[in-house]
């Protein structure tokens, strides 16, 4: 297998990710033997609404995805090299769901290519759920065209400390065609996850909203590059890019690179990004309160996190809560553990300078 | 005898630089006693010292809270223990409801004492209730905490919060500071509903308006990080004809 990794492009990228920010290197084995693995390694374990059927499970395959039923789709990698080549259709003015649920074991990879065709007036709701193991690795690369007034929505929820690599492109070709992501990603351990985002508005009035939450532990790391590329056709576009992230201790990392390439005159492109770390104010004003750390730290993380999940289905939204509720509060209990530490450390100096006086 | 706090000999520092400087004051049961001192002389320290915010690093002295070792506790043990400090400025926090928040409170003293955490409808009786008198309305309560409050409403908001938590010792920031008359009127009264034999207030306070509303057993003046004088009530009419200039520090 490793032959063959290094072998792929994306697998070079990847390594350049980190080299870029000079991490230094440990290998995953090590982090595998170290206490928080266990608590990393928690898989992601969904219950799904009853009426989302599963979708053929074949390795390649064209099909059409419809309102009849609402699909999960798995692309699950345990051992070893595993391919998935989907083409999906959404037919005109019709609405489909998808639950594309990924799962990459340590030492296994995945390598995911989507195409899609979204149809005038059609609806597609995706929800991504990544989990790549540390030690595993997930390459994926979707390709939408969307045609007039048709909407994509994709809501990502991704964990794991493994490293993941995903190459977007959505061509919006029709007129007010809309494409909305938005990403909740919960990493830890040695995770490196890239996300190359890419919108290409190729007609009048299409609009575009990127938005992504970041809670980052241990030493993993996020690269996003939002790229929007408005073609001369694309008068009237409304492109808006978010990036905001807690970075939980000081190995942790994001990047956001937003690049934009404007051939228009009459387009409104906003990017921002956010990042630091959980403001202390506010959780000594909740401690201050009676609440204890680890409480008002979960309450923060949700605080920032949560509202991004608000926009799955109702049958998901409960599950997602809770899995995310779970993550959150075993970061934020390991980071109270680390405080404290800190803390009682500085105590003891506090107890001899109180004794010397 | 009854003394519910006891500061005695209080040196803090911030990041290295001394604040705090051998402050002592000594706060009996169910008295109010009020806290004024120029700006930057160390009310605000006093305050987030007592409450255990971690960036303020005790050097010397002591506290002790109902005969025990405050120092030695959590700011959530502190707060649990019956002690509520009205931030000078409150935190904003978006994505925790005030409702939740004051829930969350409420079920940690329970847990801390063993008993069974309040029903809902008491807890949305009781908050209801408390925010009525203080002219909070219920679509404020559903808010993020002082999410998009204004000045005084956020100070307003804390003493919902005092209210509803019913602590033993309340140290309040310059609560008054950003109030309106009549909002002066009402959480004065809020203050005043809590007063009782066993229950005791610290105000922190720049003006003699707060004290025209709730009268203080003693007045201390805070210079340089420590108390350089203590009176009655008459303290804090004199300093508003005289100011500050009579207690600044002897040079050394
Ligand atoms: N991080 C810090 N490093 C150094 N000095 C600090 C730091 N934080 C606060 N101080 C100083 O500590 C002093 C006391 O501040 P504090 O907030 O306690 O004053 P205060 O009496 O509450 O004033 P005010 O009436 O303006 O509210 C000020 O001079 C302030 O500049
Ligand atoms: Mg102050």
């Amino acid at each position: 297998m490793s032959a063959a990794l290094a072998e792929h492009p994306r697998a070079a990228a990847l390594s350049a990710a980190g080299a870029e920010h000079r991490w230094p290197y440990t290998p995953v084995r090590d982090w595998l033997a170290s206490p928080q693995a266990a608590a990393e390694a928690e898989a992601l374990a969904l219950p799904l609404p009853a009426h989302y059927a599963p979708a053929p499970d074949a390795a390649r395959g064209d099909w059409q995805v419809d309102a009849a039923t609402a699909h999960v789709v798995r692309a699950e990698a345990q051992a070893d090299w595993q391919e998935r080549q989907w083409g999906w259709t959404v037919p005109a003015n019709t609405q489909a769901r998808v639950v594309l649920d990924t799962r990459v074991a340590a030492g296994a990879v995945l390598d995911l290519s989507l195409r899609a065709q979204i149809g005038a007036g059609a609806r597609l709701h995706i929800l991504r759920l990544v989990d790549v193991a540390a030690g595993g690795h997930g390459f994926e690369t979707w390709q939408f065209e969307q045609a007039e007034d048709s909407r994509v929505d994709v809501l990502e929820y991704q964990v794991g400390a493994g490293r993941s690599h995903l190459a977007l492109n959505s061509r919006l070709q029709g007129a007010q065609a809309e494409f909305h992501w938005q990403g909740l990603a919960l990493l830890g351990g040695q995770a490196r996850a890239v996300a190359q985002l890419r919108v290409e508005h190729l007609a009048p009035a299409c609009r575009s909203r990127l938005e992504l939450r970041n809670v980052l532990g241990g030493r993993s790391r996020r690269s996003v590059i939002g790229n929007m590329h408005v073609a001369r056709a694309g008068q009237q576009t409304d492109s808006a890019q978010a990036c905001h992230s807690l970075l939980l201790t000081p190995g942790a990392r994001v990047d956001m690179r937003p690049e934009l390439e404007i051939y228009a005159d009459d387009v409104q492109c906003a990017h921002g990004a956010t990042s630091g770390d959980l403001d202390e104010t506010a959780l000594h004003y909740l401690r201050s309160r009676g609440l204890d750390s680890n409480t008002a730290r979960r309450l923060l993380l949700e605080s920032f996190a949560l509202p991004i999940l608000g926009t799955a289905d109702e049958g998901l939204q409960a599950p997602l809560r809770d899995d995310a509720g779970t993550r959150l509060a075993q970061m934020g209990a390991d980071l109270s553990a680390a405080s404290a530490a800190r803390v009682s450390a500085r105590g003891r100096g506090r107890d001899q300078a109180r004794g010397r006086a | 005898m009854s003394s519910l706090l006891e500061i005695s000999d209080l040196h803090a520092e911030v990041d290295g630089t001394p604040i705090l400087k051998g402050l002592s004051l000594t706060l009996g049961a169910g008295e109010v006693h009020a806290v004024m001192g120029p700006n930057g002389s160390g009310k605000s320290t006093l305050a987030q010292v007592l409450s255990g915010r971690e960036d303020y690093e005790v050097t010397a002295g002591s506290i002790r809270f109902d005969g025990v070792d405050l120092l030695d506790m959590e700011p959530e043990e502190r707060a649990i223990a019956g002690l509520f400090l009205g931030f000078q400025y409150p935190v904003e926090i978006p994505g925790v409801s005030n409702l939740n928040l004051l829930k969350a409170a409420l079920n940690a003293r329970a847990k801390a004492r063993g008993e069974e955490e309040p029903a809902a409808a008491t807890l949305l009786g009781r908050v209801r209730e408390a925010a009525a008198s203080l002219n909070i309305s219920n679509e404020m309560l559903k808010r993020g905490v002082n999410e998009g409050f204004s000045g005084g409403e956020k100070k307003r908001n804390e003493i919902l919060q005092m209210l509803v938590l019913e602590p033993r010792l309340a140290v309040l920031d310059e609560t008054d500071s950003g109030l309106d008359i009549d909002a002066i009127r009402v959480v004065s009264q809020g203050i005043n509903s809590l007063r009782d034999p066993q229950r005791s207030v610290l105000l922190i306070t720049h003006f003699q308006r707060l004290l025209d509303h709730i009268t203080p057993d003693r007045v201390h003046i805070l210079v340089d990080g420590a108390i350089q004088a203590s009176g009655g009530p008459e303290l804090a009419q004199e300093l508003e004809a005289e100011g500050y200039a009579r207690y600044a520090p002897q040079p050394a």
